[in-house]
């Protein structure tokens, strides 16, 4: 259940989180570009998470970045939220702090054309190498 | 001054096309670089262009082994935003399927591994004894693989009570042939020679890298959907997570192996226990939200993101598979390793894109070409060595 | 009937490879050459390097990134080299033939001689598929 680990989350960072509980084993938790890093750390080093993988979509309030943490003692996923602006998308990494997120950063570097700040490796990882440095098959930019 | 081994992209035993770069001195293997991409399809996009139906469909095909996984998946990640329920005894049937499933995967796999160290008895052993298994999925869902079965609220056929009988009949020959298999793999010495100690990776590292599946079970980390957030019918059975200390490549071998008598036992008792009932709730229309899809598909856990606007459409929908998470556990596991267990210990991650590829040297100074043939060999070698030294 | 001929009806060496596809018709061909089926007693068999085969099967629906190696494969291939698109993904593109990164079917980029669709095709249907092909050689 979710219970904890959102009481967990509340009580670290009061009001810079905002959850929503899809029902007992679904939350989603939108935060400020500032406090991802913590947040996200927090998720993985305080509250037993693992990254499972990041869904990143282009939409009309920015680049969102969503980051699915399954709690594996708690039996629930909490995702975590956060929209960045265009034209340029850029963020702190979180693979410096968890490896995991190295390889799903940079997925998310290739078709959104996320700048992960402090990435060990921002190279692209799936699309073929004839295609543009700018090309970022997600976007959906004029 | 390290040389550049490319592996790939088209290898003779392993089956998917993606390109592997070993930097070596001498026979060590001194780091490690992995070039994706090759399969590649664009599923997310399409995706996007297809209705909820189809879409199950067309994520079936991201692997033709854990085609159910996948379709569970993302058929719970619908379920999961439409709140849904679905019936026990469609519950029951996923669970049988599922785990018929594992039971080919991994006895696919047996024999894969049986052929890259050289044991093609092993490999002819494994592939013989998993077209039972595919003939049972054939009588269940109409096909051996991309059984188009699963779907959002349940399964679309149900199955005719007299099937039970002849596929309880397949689960006890493969147990019993899968008893004689872990006997002859497990008391063999040149197989322990071969994978003993062999790609270690420390359990620290298998969760720092977010490994999944047996890959991280093999290493102590006890990672398992179907025992953290269970689905199906596996808190209604009997059934153990298989978790192995030693973190090399013999547990990673030996919790496959056990997991398919795991395997056995919980399709045993669901048949035993199938409910009556419906076999789908039905889902008229998906509302706006978003659900997370999760199962412990052979190689890890399979997880579907679905975003939906409200119409027959998903908005977005990301699927990983359990290897994307996997392949970056290779490094560690390779670092100081040898060559001729290179592969070997590649395969050890059972990589859902099979990694056909060339293994060619690229050495600045001029040595000469090494291909695949010529690291397959050098993987049989070395068995051949332990044999004669033994 | 050419030397080349009753070479070829007596053994086909095939050199598999995939071409961004699932897997699946890849397992149904290495299917073939187990015991359930074992096309080896017909003289087929798997190699292990392009420069041995005389036929040259293709999985896969490639994508961008495959298509070079899929070409320099077949040009490494020692003519005369029979190439079969197996599975739909390999004769159309299939399920996929719409997505942002096709660069296919198999066709597109080499000549292919026979095709055998499914997805993913029987063992039975590519046994079927290979007799049609030596009878077309």
């Amino acid at each position: 259940m979710s219970k904890e680990v959102l009481e967990g989350l509340k009580s670290r960072f009061g009001d810079r989180v905002e959850i929503y509980e899809h029902n007992p084993t679904r939350a989603y938790v939108t935060v400020a570009n500032e406090d991802w890093i913590s947040v996200t750390r927090h998720m993985y080093e305080e509250a037993g998470g693992r990254l499972a993988t990041a869904s990143g979509s282009d939409r009309s309030t920015g680049v969102e970045l969503l980051y699915h943490f399954p709690i594996d003692s708690a039996g629930t996923v909490v995702s975590i939220r956060t929209t960045l602006k265009k034209p340029f998308p850029k963020i702190e990494s979180l693979a410096p702090y968890y490896p995991a997120a190295d390889f799903i950063e940079r997925e998310i570097f290739d078709f959104l054309g996320v700048e992960f700040a402090g990435h060990p490796d921002p190279r692209k990882i799936l699309s073929s190498h004839d295609r543009p440095a700018d090309f970022h098959p997600m976007r959906r930019d004029e | 001054m390290s040389t550049l081994i490319p592996i790939g992209p088209f290898h003779p035993v392993l089956e998917e096309p993606e390109y592997i770069s070993l930097f070596v001195e001498g026979e060590t293997v001194v780091d490690a670089d992995i070039d994706l991409g090759r399969v590649h399809r664009g599923m997310e996009l399409l995706a996007q262009e297809k209705t909820y139906d189809q879409d199950i469909f067309l994520v079936e095909r991201i692997c033709g082994i854990c085609s159910a996984s996948h379709s569970w998946a993302a058929s719970r990640a619908v379920e999961d935003i439409v709140g849904a329920e679905v019936p026990a005894r469609a519950r029951y049937l996923r669970t049988i399927v599922h785990e018929l499933e594992r039971l080919h995967s991994h006895m696919l796999w047996v024999g894969l591994g049986g052929h890259i160290i050289g044991y093609w008895t092993v490999y002819m052993w494994g592939w013989k004894y998993r077209e039972p298994i595919l003939d049972a999925l054939e009588m269940i869902t109409g096909n051996r693989n991309h059984y188009a079965w699963y779907k959002p609220g349940g399964v679309r056929r149900d199955v005719p009570d007299e099937l039970w009988p002849k596929i309880l009949e397949i689960c006890d020959e493969f147990d019993a042939n899968l008893d004689m298999l872990i006997g002859a793999v497990l008391d063999d010495p040149v197989i322990q020679a071969r994978l003993k100690g062999v790609g270690y990776l420390s359990k620290e590292d298998a969760i720092a890298y977010g490994t999944l599946g047996p890959t991280a079970r093999g290493s102590g980390y006890a990672t398992d959907v179907r025992h953290d957030e269970p689905y199906g019918a596996y808190d209604e059975v009997d059934w153990d997570v298989i978790v192995q200390p030693d973190g090399d490549c013999l547990a990673v071998a030996v919790v496959r192996l056990l997991e398919m008598k795991e395997a056995v036992k919980i399709i045993k008792q669901c048949i035993r226990k199938l409910p009556d009932g419906p076999i789908e709730t039905e889902i008229r229309e998906v509302p706006r939200g978003e659900g997370c899809g999760h199962v412990e598909a052979p190689r890890g856990e399979a997880f579907h993101f679905i975003r939906s606007n409200g119409t027959n459409m998903p908005e977005r929908h990301k699927m990983r598979a359990p290897t994307f998470n996997n392949i970056p556990s290779f490094r560690p596991r390779v670092k100081g390793e040898t060559i001729s267990d290179a592969v070997l210990i590649f395969a050890i991650i059972d990589p859902c894109y099979s990694c056909t590829e060339r293994l060619a040297i690229l050495d600045p100074s001029g040595k000469p070409l090494m291909n695949a043939q010529d690291l397959l060999r050098k993987s049989h070698e070395k068995t051949e060595e332990i044999r004669r030294n033994s | 009937m050419g030397i080349t001929n009753w070479g070829f009806k007596k053994s086909l060496w095939v050199f598999h490879l995939n071409a961004g596809a699932c897997n699946n018709c890849d397992i149904e061909v290495l299917d073939c050459l187990c015991p359930k089926f074992d096309v080896e007693r017909f003289g087929i068999k798997l190699v292990g390097s392009v420069k041995h085969a005389d036929v040259l099967l293709v999985s896969g629906s490639c994508p961008r990134k495959v298509v070079p190696q899929l070409i320099e494969t077949y040009e490494q291939a020692p003519k005369p080299c029979a190439v079969v698109a197996i599975g739909s993904c390999g004769c159309t593109g299939g399920i996929f033939k719409d997505g942002y990164n096709f660069a296919g079917p198999v066709d597109k980029h080499i000549p292919v001689d026979a095709y055998i669709p499914g997805c993913p095709p029987r063992p039975e249907a590519i046994i079927g598929g290979i007799v049609k092909l030596m009878g077309k050689l």
